[in-house]
């Protein structure tokens, strides 16, 4: 073979420059399009993720303001010209304060609703879901967040280094599974709560911080296992091989070809883990142990639906709309989790 | 040391541990390539020849013995620049790529780990590595499943070549592919080792595809070579008896030619590897075992010359008889 | 070589008539099988050759039935010992499975239960199409283990599948479909991944069963000299159709198809050895992007301009020959190899 000057070769990587592959995240994204309940279970995630991002900008009424006058209304569409004042939001700073600050601007005086109806403390309860999405969507992905950091280098290290490491670190892990989670969380978070002070005077750590990470350290366990078995299914495959044979360090190796090879996996257990996680959150907060007044989450409003006289027939607001957009949002991820482990599965077997 | 010779083997056992006793992969094997020879290795599933191959690049431990490439031992830890000079090409073109890599990731790797010339160089590189294996350089930004299996059997070629090794390893580089695909990689590789002045340890299980690219063939039954010669001989006079029932079972493509052959048809089903170890490992299955074949371990005869042209068998029964079975 | 058995016209054992198979997947669809014809006598072997999407195991499966529903299955005529085949999923088809037409597949571990032990399989298979029970249900399958060369066959009806080696799986699964008896055994790649001794183990074996039984085989391989030593009759696919088909001495005599010739320039033999390989250019074709006119024309190295416009028919050379090429090739050259 005649020699190829530099110049040629540089003309050659020129040209491939300009073609770019498809990688298996494209084929994936298309398959996914494919799928239509998950597509559509995206968008509307996507949308109440919006709306409760920009809820401080939006007018409707202060979810944490009481007034028994207005108690028990039920829904109706209504513009009300109530005053509001920022007063209304306890501990409101930072960003959402600046929002509100802009709310004030645009919208002035104007408040919406209730038309969700109000609760037994005259408190608009669309407000509240809005607000209280805030809450459990932000522990739904903080402290799945939480849980996949944790459970990935867990996992990943018990299966890559295999042997004796990965059989103590998996009977750790047996050992953790069998302790009943709803004690040790009723412990620490009871703890905590009575340290709050000196907590987050030496970490800084919030309350709510604090919560997050402790629902996170619940569920790292299986996202562990998953990336585990993954990463040992991987551990002997050809390319692996052939990275250690080329000689590529053990770092270089989990990096650059186990990890990327398992985030698929780690992708559709995450979005089936975020709605385990707010359920959990759901529930503490129902047992009282989650967020506090005047925070509010979805949990709470469950706990408030239920509290209420005769539910059902009398009240009935009061549990069928937190109850439609918990379910339905525990749904919605549930069916985009499905979208992605089609999407991701085919596409792992290449041939 | 010979002159001439690039890899060295003796006495190299490659043991597992077992439930019953330690499964023998490798029991004691013995072999050299020279330069620019290619050797053959073959033998049917579980005779230790992948496991040889992985032993001397370091992918399983080795439990005794002796390799070495140009003088240095490649068992035990090898050092980085070692690594540079021998290289392996794999199996299975669908598990041999990270998926997640494009095709020019997959051949810079090699230059990045042993941080060889800057980036310009690396990228200038990964483009001549796919001409020299066949591959439009504009493919550079795809990802393996894009690719046929040929196809990325071809980047897994270039992948080996990278860092210019002496000797490449092929573990049944094409028994994954099509008919009509083989031909074409096989003579890329015969292409290959002449531009490069490459050595070869070739391993396959398919003496047909053997026989054409080797120089040498070593016939290995569980975990020992049982019959090492240049190929003619050892393909049209084989004289150990595993040797002449293994080249009448292979098919030929020609059905007179299929009428006319003499098979020697083999009983049964070859031992496990963790048997234990007593007398010639193909007693239990050879038409001319003894007892003393059941007794002692036949040694691979002559011990004398490492010529190019020279001929050893392990085997009481031949070697005894000056060969006179033999055809 | 075998002696030739009676002429598949009399009396076939199974006449396929212009079948078709598509498949809707998603990417497009598959056309898969595309116009198949062959007729097979009784105690012939036939050597289906090709490569992967050829559609040879395609066309087998879909004839039993054993295709997924995304299948479509067309035949103008498919006849089994004179009778039409069942449909698919008819209960008709599913007692035909096993009792007439037996079917073995390439890797025995996957078509073995491995939770069941082997006398129990191959029980079942004597209980259902044979009706046996008790005593002789297991003299049954005690003989048949027998016949397939598996010494101790009472002590291995009690193992399971995964303690015997690969070469036994695939004798227990050819045990497994003798029970019932079958006229004609489909065999898809069944020494493909096994050992080449024990390959030529199995071959004799399945040779000898016909002789003795009269079995019809069609053997289904990618191995040009599985089937120049064990069929009498070839046929050679290439997406999807039959491109030649010829008594096995007349094939390898004189290939005429330019696929056909290009496989056996392409592989090496053991038996001689030449300088460079032929390999047959390009890659083999993509079914859901058939070109218009001959698919093997991009790859072919007599290709005409009109075998990029019309896509070839089966046409008859002599004796027993057929061809689906525009081109008359000169006959082949030997020598040109060695």
């Amino acid at each position: 073979m005649e020699g190829r000057g530099p110049e040629e070769l540089e003309r050659l990587l020129e040209e491939a420059r300009k073609v770019r592959g498809n990688s298996l995240w494209k084929d994936a994204m298309r398959r996914f399009r494919r799928h239509g309940a998950a597509r559509f279970a995206l968008r509307f995630l996507l949308a109440l993720s919006f709306l409760c991002l920009f809820t401080p900008l939006l007018p409707f009424a202060p979810p944490a303001r009481v007034r028994l006058s207005e108690q028990f209304q039920p829904p109706k569409a209504v513009f009300v010209r109530h005053g509001w004042s920022r007063g209304d939001y306890p501990g409101a700073s930072g960003l959402t304060g600046r929002m509100l600050d802009l709310r004030e601007r645009i919208f002035g005086d104007l408040e919406f609703g209730p038309w969700m109806g109000t609760d037994s403390k005259g408190r608009c309860l669309m407000s509240r879901i809005l607000w209280g999405g805030r809450v459990s969507l932000m522990v739904g992905l903080v402290a799945t967040l939480v849980s996949l950091i944790v459970g990935v280098v867990y996992g990943a290290l018990s299966g890559f280094l295999g042997g004796f490491w990965d059989d103590l670190m998996m009977r750790i892990v047996d050992v953790l599974y069998a302790v009943p989670f709803i004690f040790v969380v009723i412990f620490l978070i009871t703890v905590i709560r009575e340290n709050q002070e000196v907590l987050e005077a030496t970490f800084g750590l919030t309350r709510m911080g604090v919560f997050f990470l402790v629902i996170g350290l619940v569920y790292w366990l299986t996202m562990a296992r998953v990336v585990r078995g993954q990463v040992l299914s991987l551990k002997n495959r050809e390319f692996i091989e052939a990275a250690r044979v080329l000689g590529a360090s053990t770092p270089r190796i989990l990096f650059r070809h186990l990890v990327p090879n398992v985030v698929s996996v780690v992708l559709v257990y995450l979005t089936l883990t975020i709605p385990r996680v707010m359920l959990f959150e759901a529930f503490l907060s129902f047992l009282g142990l989650g967020v506090e007044a005047p925070d509010v989450s979805w949990g709470m409003l469950a706990a408030d639906g239920l509290g209420a006289v005769n539910p059902v027939r009398v009240y009935w607001w009061f549990v069928l709309f937190p109850s439609l957009a918990l379910g339905a949002t525990l749904l919605a991820l549930n069916f985009v989790g499905d979208g992605l482990r089609d999407a991701l599965d085919p596409r792992l077997r290449e041939r | 040391m010979t002159r001439g010779v690039l890899l060295e083997v003796a006495g190299l056992k490659v043991h597992f541990p077992g439930g019953r006793g330690p499964i023998r992969a490798v029991d004691g094997v013995d072999f050299v390539v020279r330069e620019g020879e290619t050797l053959g290795l073959v033998g049917e599933s579980g005779c230790g020849k992948s496991t040889t191959a992985r032993a001397l690049v370091g992918l399983v431990p080795a439990t005794a013995g002796r390799a070495e490439l140009d003088g240095r031992s490649l068992l035990g830890r090898q050092r980085k620049s070692l690594r540079r000079r021998i290289q392996m090409v794999f199996q299975d073109p669908y598990a041999s790529l990270d998926p997640r890599q494009t095709v020019g990731d997959i051949l810079r790797e090699p230059l990045e780990i042993h941080g060889l010339g800057d980036r310009r160089e690396r990228r200038l590189r990964t483009i001549e590595l796919m001409l020299q294996v066949g591959l439009d350089p504009r493919f550079l930004n795809r990802y393996p499943h894009e690719f046929s299996g040929g196809q990325r059997q071809r980047i897994g070629i270039a992948r080996a070549l990278a860092l210019r090794p002496d000797l490449l390893l092929l573990d049944e580089p094409v028994s994954a592919l099509d008919v009509s695909i083989q031909a074409q990689i096989l003579n890329l590789l015969s292409g290959l080792r002449r531009e490069l002045g490459l050595s070869y340890l070739f391993i396959a299980h398919d003496l047909s595809v053997v026989r054409h690219l080797a120089d040498r063939v070593a016939v290995m039954y569980l975990g020992r070579i049982v019959e090492i010669g240049p190929k003619a001989a050892v393909f049209d006079r084989p004289r150990h008896p595993y040797t002449k029932a293994l080249l009448s079972a292979v098919p030929v493509p020609d059905p007179e030619v299929e009428a006319r052959r003499e098979r020697v048809f083999l009983e049964g089903d070859p031992p496990s590897p963790d048997r234990e170890k007593k007398g010639c490992a193909f007693a239990s299955r050879c038409p001319l075992a003894t007892e003393r074949c059941r007794r002692e371990e036949p040694m691979l005869l002559p011990r004398t010359g490492l010529g190019r042209e020279s001929r050893r068998v392990a085997c009481f029964e031949v070697v005894e008889s000056g060969g006179g079975r033999a055809g | 070589m075998k002696k030739a058995p009676l002429s598949p016209e009399r009396s076939p054992v199974l006449e396929v008539d212009g079948l078709e198979v598509d498949f809707e997947t998603g990417d497009g669809r598959v056309r898969a099988v595309r116009g198949l014809s062959y007729r097979l006598g009784p105690g012939e072997t036939l050597g289906v050759v090709g490569e992967s999407g050829s559609g040879k195991s395609v066309t087998h499966l879909a004839m039993l039935g054993l295709l997924p529903d995304t299948a479509e299955v067309r035949a103008e005529r498919l006849r089994f010992q004179g009778n039409d085949l069942p449909p698919a999923g008819s209960e008709a088809l599913r007692r035909l499975r096993g009792r007439g037409i037996g079917m073995i597949f390439q890797d025995p571990m996957t078509s073995l239960n491995p939770f069941l032990t082997l006398g129990t399989q191959i029980a079942e298979m004597a209980r259902i199409h044979l009706g046996l029970r008790g005593a002789a249900l297991r003299e049954t399958v005690v003989a048949a283990l027998a016949e397939v060369g598996i010494p101790n066959p009472e002590l291995r009806i009690e193992q399971y599948p995964h303690e015997f080696s690969g070469g036994m799986r695939q004798r227990a699964m050819i045990a497994m479909m003798l029970v019932a008896e079958p006229a004609l055994l489909f065999a898809d790649e069944p020494t493909t991944a096994l050992d080449v001794t024990v390959q030529a183990q199995i071959l004799g074996l399945l040779a000898s069963l016909q002789e003795r039984r009269g079995m019809s085989i069609v053997l289904i391989t990618h191995d040009l000299g599985v089937v120049a030593g064990f069929a009498h009759r070839i046929l050679v696919m290439y997406a999807g159709r039959v491109v030649e088909e010829a008594p096995t001495p007349a094939l390898f005599a004189n290939p005429s198809h330019p696929y056909t010739r290009g496989l056996l320039r392409s592989i090496p033999r053991l038996d001689e050895e030449r300088e460079e390989l032929e390999p047959i250019p390009g890659q083999p074709p993509d079914l859901l992007a058939l070109p218009e006119g001959c698919p093997f024309a991009p790859r072919c190295p007599s290709v005409r301009e009109l075998c990029l416009r019309e896509e070839p028919g089966l046409r008859s050379l002599e004796d027993g020959h057929a061809l689906a090429c525009h081109v008359d090739l000169e006959p082949f050259d030997h020598e040109e190899r060695s």
